[in-house]
């Protein structure tokens, strides 16, 4: 019988909003931290390990670039490897994207082509993280404003070819997949029910605003993190709830434009509302099939 | 080799090497006994117990009035003392804020705060939470650390009691060391056997004041973002927040009550308190978790390609 309370509810760790963690740990169950901020320094990663000892972490990598033909680099690797084995994190997760090409930094997650190169560089990339770190990541889908070109295959469809070409579990981001879904006019909830839910074990809250593009005038979502969470989003999270069978570990993502805290720690009271909603809604229908 | 037969300045340099060994197997087994389990700043834990672990009573003091203020449970009269409001009473919180509204049923000034008569009722009640928790030694800790000392200093002790013995036997006179080290031996033990927190504890207030100096303070609610009324209602959240970075988050006080609240200040530290040991400074704190704006690689967060 699936155990409604293996699901967990966390917030990715910001200075902005470590004293209001740090007061409200009693409510939260786990911290994602920003596996670069925490290796930046020198590889000084105190007060992660202090914060380890008082709550699960979750490590979240943002510059690796998994789904790039260049391998990840080695010294990127073993700097994370090093990181995880001080502290000891529930999971580790990266993006699908590419971040580089020779040597030049984006500064942002790009979308690859998709097409079955691009997976193939995904699973050597994938394989080499494994091995030097020790542990398989949780891969991420990321938002795009732009179309990948010299594509061969929808959004779904690549996910899917990554995942089961990596046997990778997923991170899956919900505002990144509704973004999308409104950006290139696909229906979010289908995509959800054509991705491998069984794969996955973490979500992603945070939020977008509209933007107009300069040229078309067109109306898009920009996945900025500086927004609360929106309904869309929730609602998207229950039916993931209804169709996830693992225990899953929920982040609300907030990288800027912070409000008083308690508004972040609402959004976490929605998140679970979604969820138990969800849960409810997924043992009754297995009740009803069997 | 009988060590007993060793002359007496070898004895006592024998004895002074095997003391060392024995004070450092001593601590060494108390705090591996005394380290588990683990207490976790996500376990449950009175925040006035927290201010008070950190700061000592005063600090409990402080804070626990400073909240009652914040609700109107305690109020400023026009002759500057602070009186209880009975009719308020339901929304007492716990043993310490009784107590304190308890002893402003007769109105006073702030600084009686600072009596040993409410002090000692706060001192026992906050360590009474925290010997719960492990903080402090509950009953079992204070077991062991006694059946730890009677072992130690029992042995010690008696090597010490046969060389005398022996010695008086042989008619030695110069026994003066010996009887030093008989006299001296437990009441370096006992001074060791004292030490007010657990090591879970000592580690728990370590981290705690490592967490708290290392995290900017709160913000504190903006104008529009304060509820219309004040609630009289014990808000754990914000008691824990003042807990952790001092009364100024209790908006609904007045800056002349915030002056009076600062007059209750806490005491130095005892040598071997460690609760109030708070570094001065923020350097200790390396590089923290994350420089600001964690998210991706860039400012539009970890899914976007950025802003417009």
């Amino acid at each position: 019988m699936l155990n409604l309370q293996n699901d967990r509810f966390g917030l990715g760790w910001r200075p902005e909003l470590s004293s209001g963690i740090l007061v409200h740990l009693g409510q939260i169950d786990f911290v994602e931290v920003i596996a670069e901020n925490a290796i930046s320094e020198n590889n000084k990663s105190v007060p992660l390990e202090t914060i380890a000892r008082h709550v699960p972490v979750t490590i979240h990598g943002v510059s690796l670039g998994m789904s790039s033909a260049e391998p990840v680099a080695t010294k990127r690797l073993d700097a994370l490897a090093r990181l995880i084995g001080r502290v000891g994190p529930v999971s580790w997760s990266e993006h699908l994207a590419f971040v580089r090409s020779g040597n030049i930094e984006i500064g942002h997650l790009a979308a690859p082509p998709r097409t079955r190169a691009t997976i193939e560089g995904t699973v050597k990339n994938f394989d080499r993280a494994r091995a030097i770190t020790g542990s398989a990541p949780l891969l991420e889908n990321i938002a795009t404003l732009v179309d990948p070109p010299a594509s061969e295959m929808n959004e779904t469809d690549w996910l899917r070819g990554s995942l089961e070409a990596t046997n990778a579990q997923m991170l899956l981001d919900l505002h990144n997949l509704y973004a999308n879904s409104i950006n290139y006019q696909f229906d979010a909830r289908e995509a959800l029910r054509s991705l491998p839910m069984e794969r996955v074990r973490a979500v992603h809250l945070a939020g977008g605003r509209r933007i107009t593009h300069p040229r078309t005038g067109a109306q898009r979502i920009l996945d900025d993190h500086l927004h609360e969470v929106p309904d869309a989003v929730f609602e998207l999270l229950e039916l993931v709830a209804a169709l996830a069978p693992a225990p899953l570990y929920v982040t609300i993502e907030r990288d800027g434009n912070y409000p008083h805290f308690s508004q972040i720690m609402s959004e976490l009271a929605r998140a679970r509302a979604a969820m138990a909603r969800g849960r409810a809604c997924r043992m009754q229908q297995l009740a009803t099939a069997s | 080799m009988n060590v007993f037969d060793l002359s007496g300045p070898e004895f006592l340099l024998f004895y002074l090497i095997l003391f060392i060994f024995a004070v450092g197997a001593f601590l060494f087994i108390r705090n591996r006994l005394e380290s588990e389990p683990a207490i976790r700043i996500k376990d449950p834990m009175d925040p006035y117990a927290i201010a008070g672990l950190r700061r000592g009573p005063r600090e409990t003091a402080r804070i626990a009035f400073g909240s009652l203020l914040d609700r109107g449970i305690i109020i400023k009269r026009p002759d500057e003392k602070y009186e209880y409001v009975p009719e308020l009473g339901e929304h007492v919180h716990g043993q310490i804020e009784k107590e304190i509204c308890q002893y402003f049923k007769t109105p006073r000034g702030i600084k009686s705060l600072g009596h040993q008569e409410i002090s000692s009722k706060l001192k026992n009640l906050t360590d009474g939470i925290l010997s719960s928790a492990g903080v402090l030694p509950g009953a079992r800790d204070a077991a062991r650390r006694v059946t730890l000392l009677i072992m130690f200093v029992g042995g010690l002790e008696s090597i010490l009691v046969i060389k005398l013995l022996v010695a008086i036997s042989r008619h030695k006179s110069n026994i003066f060391g010996l009887v030093a080290f008989i006299i001296a031996t437990p009441i370096i033990y006992f001074l060791l056997h004292r030490k007010r927190l657990t090591a879970r504890g000592s580690r728990f207030l370590a981290d705690l004041n490592r967490m708290a100096q290392c995290t900017p303070e709160p913000r504190p609610r903006a104008a529009d973002e304060k509820p219309a009324a004040i609630s009289h209602a014990y808000d754990p959240d914000l008691v824990m927040t003042s807990a952790l970075w001092g009364p100024i988050f209790f908006s609904n006080i007045s800056e002349d009550m915030q002056k009076d609240l600062a007059q209750i200040r806490p005491l130095p530290p005892a040598a071997d308190a460690g609760s109030a040991s708070l570094p001065a400074s923020h350097s200790s704190c390396g590089s923290s978790c994350g420089s600001s704006g964690g998210g991706g690689c860039g400012s539009s967060g970890c899914g976007g390609c950025g802003s417009n």
